[in-house]
C-alpha cells in the first residue's frame, strides 16, 4: 500500500467521508480536521513511515493538502522503510 | 524602554499562556529577548490577584486547582523543568470536593480510588455504569491527557482505543453520554459537576475532552500554589525579565504590523511601535482578527473558520470574607459544589433560558453553583471564600448602568442564599462582598463574551485548528484557544511553542 492509498484509507475512517473525494488537492481545511484528528494523523504517520511530522508544519501552512502531505512523507521516509 | 526597540519576539497579552512560553523559552535559549505587552496594569490575565486592603483580602481570579500536580503529572514535570517547584510554595488538598445535595452531602477524599469508592457506597445500583464511566476516564482520558507526549513521541497510545473514541466519544455531549450510562439523575449531576472547571455545562462539553478533563483532576494530582496565581504570573514574568525581556504594562496593543509580503514586523502601541519577526498572540482570536490586523482578504478564510470557534461559558462570581474561620463556621472541604434543589431542573432551566428571570434563575440559582475555600488552603491569605457559576454575557446589560448594578445585586443575593441555604453556620458572618460578571472579565482580557476558559471544547472541534495556515508568516497563537482550558493545557501548549523556537 502507497502512502496515498494508506492515508487515504484513515482519513475515511476518520472522517467518514466519500474515497472519491480525497484528491491531492483538496486541503485540511476543507476537510475540516479537528486537533484531535491531527495528533492521531500524525501519529499514524509516525507509525507507518516513520516520519515525524510536527505541528508546526501544518500550523504554518508547509502543508496545506493532502498533496503536499504525501510528497512530504515520500521524500523524507527512511530508505529502510521504503525497501 | 525606547519605542521602536527590537525584540526577538513580542507576546500580545500577558496571559499565563504568554509567561509559561516566555519563561520556558528563555530558559532553552539564554539570551532570548521577549517583549510582553499588556493593557492591564499586571501580568497574569486571568491568573492574577486583586486586593482589597480594607477588607483584609486578596482575591484570586482563577487558581481554584491546578491539575497535573502529582507524580507523573504534565505540570508537575513542567513545573520541575523550570525550577518553579522549589520556588513556589504548593498546597495538596485532602479532599476532592464536597457535594450538597438536597438530601445531604457527601465528600470525598482526593483521588480516583477515593472518589470511586464513596460513589459505589452511596450509588450501589448504579456499580455497572459507575465502572465503564471510570474505565472510560482510565484509557480515553489518559491518552487524551497525553496528547502532546503522543506528538513528541514519547507516549505510545493504541490505536484501536483512538478508533473507538473517535467514532463514539467525540461528537456526543457529556449529559448525553452520561444518560447511556447513568440512570440515577444526581449521581449524573455530581459526575458532570467538573465540567465547570472548564467552563460548560454537560450539554456544551464533548464527552471525550470531558474525559480528559475528569483524569486530569481525579488522576493526576491536584495543587494550589502558595500566595494564588498572581504568585505564579509573578515568578514567570521575573524570568522573562531577568533574560533581558521586558512586561510592559498599561499598554494595549492597537495593531499587528505586517509588511507587503505577508511577514510580520512587530506591533503598534500608544508608546510606539515595536519590532520583531515573531509575534505570538494570547488574546481571543475572535478580538484579535475583529480588532489587531488590517482588513486583509487573505484573512478572510480565517475569519470565516472562526465563526465554528465558539467561546467556553463565562462565570459570575461572588468574591467574599468572613468574621471567622469558614471551617468553623461550617465550611470545611477546599470545594464544595452545591448543586440545584430538584435533579435534571438544571438543563431543563437553561433550555428555556429566555429573557432576564429565566436566565437568572438557570444560571444562578439551577445550576451547580462551587464554591473554593480559599482560607482551608491559605489561612496567611485572608478568610476568602469565593463563588463561582457559569453564566453568559448575553443577558447582562452594559457596566456601571443602574440596571446593571441591580443585576448585580440580585447575582449577590442569589448565590449568597443558595451558599446559606447548604452551610447555614455562615449566614451573619459573611462581612465583605464583591461580584464580578462576564463584563467584568471582558473588561480585563478581552476574551469573546467574557469567556473565562477561552474556547468551548463542544463536539464539533472544527474551528479549533484556524491558526493553521495563518497568511501572515512570524504570527503565532497562544492561550486556552488553542489548546484547551486550564493551567496544564496553557503550559502545554507553550511548551510545545517554545520547542519550535529553533525551527
Amino acid at each position: 500500500m502507497n502512502v496515498a492509498e494508506f492515508l487515504q484509507d484513515a482519513i475515511v475512517e476518520l472522517k467518514d467521508v466519500d474515497e472519491s473525494t480525497l484528491i491531492p488537492a483538496l486541503t485540511f481545511e476543507e476537510l475540516e480536521l479537528d486537533s484531535l484528528d491531527y495528533v492521531e494523523i500524525q501519529l499514524r504517520i509516525k507509525k507507518k513511515f516513520k516520519v515525524e511530522i510536527t505541528p508546526e508544519l501544518f500550523a504554518s501552512g508547509q502543508l496545506k493538502n493532502l498533496g503536499d502531505l504525501y510528497a512530504y512523507i515520500e521524500t523524507n521516509q527512511p530508505q529502510a522503510a521504503v525497501a | 524602554m525606547d519605542a521602536g526597540s527590537r525584540w526577538d519576539a513580542i507576546c500580545v497579552g500577558a496571559g499565563i499562556t504568554s509567561l509559561a512560553f516566555g519563561a520556558q523559552v528563555v530558559k532553552r535559549h539564554p539570551g532570548a529577548r521577549i517583549l510582553v505587552i499588556d493593557k492591564h496594569g499586571v501580568p497574569g490575565g486571568y491568573a492574577t490577584v486583586f486586593q482589597r486592603p480594607k477588607a483584609g483580602a486578596a482575591f484570586d481570579c482563577s487558581l481554584h486547582k491546578l491539575s497535573g500536580m502529582g507524580e507523573g503529572g504534565n505540570l508537575r514535570r513542567i513545573f520541575a523543568d523550570l525550577g518553579l517547584d522549589a520556588e513556589l510554595g504548593l498546597k495538596v488538598p485532602a479532599d476532592y470536593f464536597e457535594a450538597c445535595l438536597p438530601g445531604g452531602a457527601i465528600r470525598f477524599g482526593n483521588g480516583v480510588d477515593a472518589f470511586r469508592q464513596a460513589l459505589h457506597e452511596r450509588f450501589p445500583h448504579e456499580r455497572a455504569g459507575l465502572d465503564r464511566f471510570f474505565d472510560e476516564v482510565a484509557v480515553h482520558g489518559r491518552n487524551g491527557y497525553h496528547q502532546f507526549q503522543m506528538m513528541d513521541g514519547t507516549f505510545e497510545p493504541d490505536f484501536a482505543q483512538l478508533r473507538y473514541a473517535h467514532k463514539h466519544l467525540k461528537h456526543v455531549t457529556v449529559a448525553d453520554a452520561l444518560a447511556q450510562r447513568i440512570n440515577d439523575p444526581w449521581l449524573r449531576e455530581i459526575l458532570a459537576a467538573t465540567g465547570i472547571y472548564v467552563g460548560g455545562f454537560p450539554e456544551d462539553l464533548g464527552y471525550l475532552y470531558f474525559l480528559h478533563v475528569v483524569y486530569a483532576t481525579l488522576t493526576q494530582g491536584n495543587a494550589y500554589v502558595e500566595g494564588a496565581s498572581q504568585r505564579l504570573s509573578d515568578v514567570l514574568a521575573a524570568r522573562i525579565v531577568a533574560a533581558g525581556g521586558h512586561v510592559l504594562l498599561g499598554t494595549a496593543v492597537r495593531k499587528i504590523l505586517s509588511d507587503d509580503a505577508g511577514k510580520v514586523r512587530g506591533v503598534a502601541t500608544a508608546r510606539g511601535d515595536f519590532y520583531a519577526d515573531r509575534v505570538y498572540l494570547n488574546a481571543a482570536p475572535h478580538y484579535a482578527l475583529r480588532t489587531l490586523f488590517d482588513d486583509r482578504p487573505a484573512l478572510a478564510p480565517i475569519r470565516r473558520k472562526l465563526k465554528n470557534l465558539k467561546p467556553s461559558r463565562s462565570t459570575t462570581t461572588v468574591y467574599l470574607t468572613t468574621d471567622a474561620a469558614p471551617a468553623d463556621l461550617g465550611l470545611a472541604s477546599t470545594e464544595t459544589m452545591i448543586f440545584a434543589s430538584g435533579a435534571d431542573a438544571s438543563r431543563a432551566a437553561r433550555a428555556v433560558c429566555d429573557g432576564d428571570e429565566a436566565c437568572e434563575r438557570a444560571y444562578w440559582r439551577d445550576s451547580v453553583m462551587e464554591v473554593t475555600n480559599y482560607h482551608a488552603l491559605n489561612p496567611s491569605g485572608g478568610r476568602i471564600v469565593c463563588l463561582n457559576v457559569l453564566d453568559t454575557m448575553a443577558h447582562w446589560p452594559e457596566r456601571r448602568s443602574p440596571a446593571y448594578k441591580l443585576k448585580k445585586a440580585r447575582a449577590l443575593n442569589v448565590m449568597l442564599e443558595r451558599l446559606y441555604a447548604a452551610k447555614p453556620g455562615l449566614r451573619g458572618h459573611v462581612v465583605y462582598t464583591e461580584v464580578s460578571t462576564p463584563r467584568t472579565y471582558e473588561r480585563f482580557t478581552n476574551n469573546t463574551d467574557g469567556a473565562g476558559y477561552g474556547a468551548m471544547v463542544g463536539t464539533d472541534l472544527s474551528g479549533h485548528v484556524f491558526h493553521h495556515a495563518f497568511p501572515i508568516a512570524g504570527v503565532h497563537f497562544l492561550s486556552a484557544w488553542v489548546a484547551g482550558p486550564s493551567y496544564e493545557a496553557a503550559f502545554g501548549y507553550a511548551e510545545m511553542k517554545a520547542k519550535q523556537w529553533a525551527a
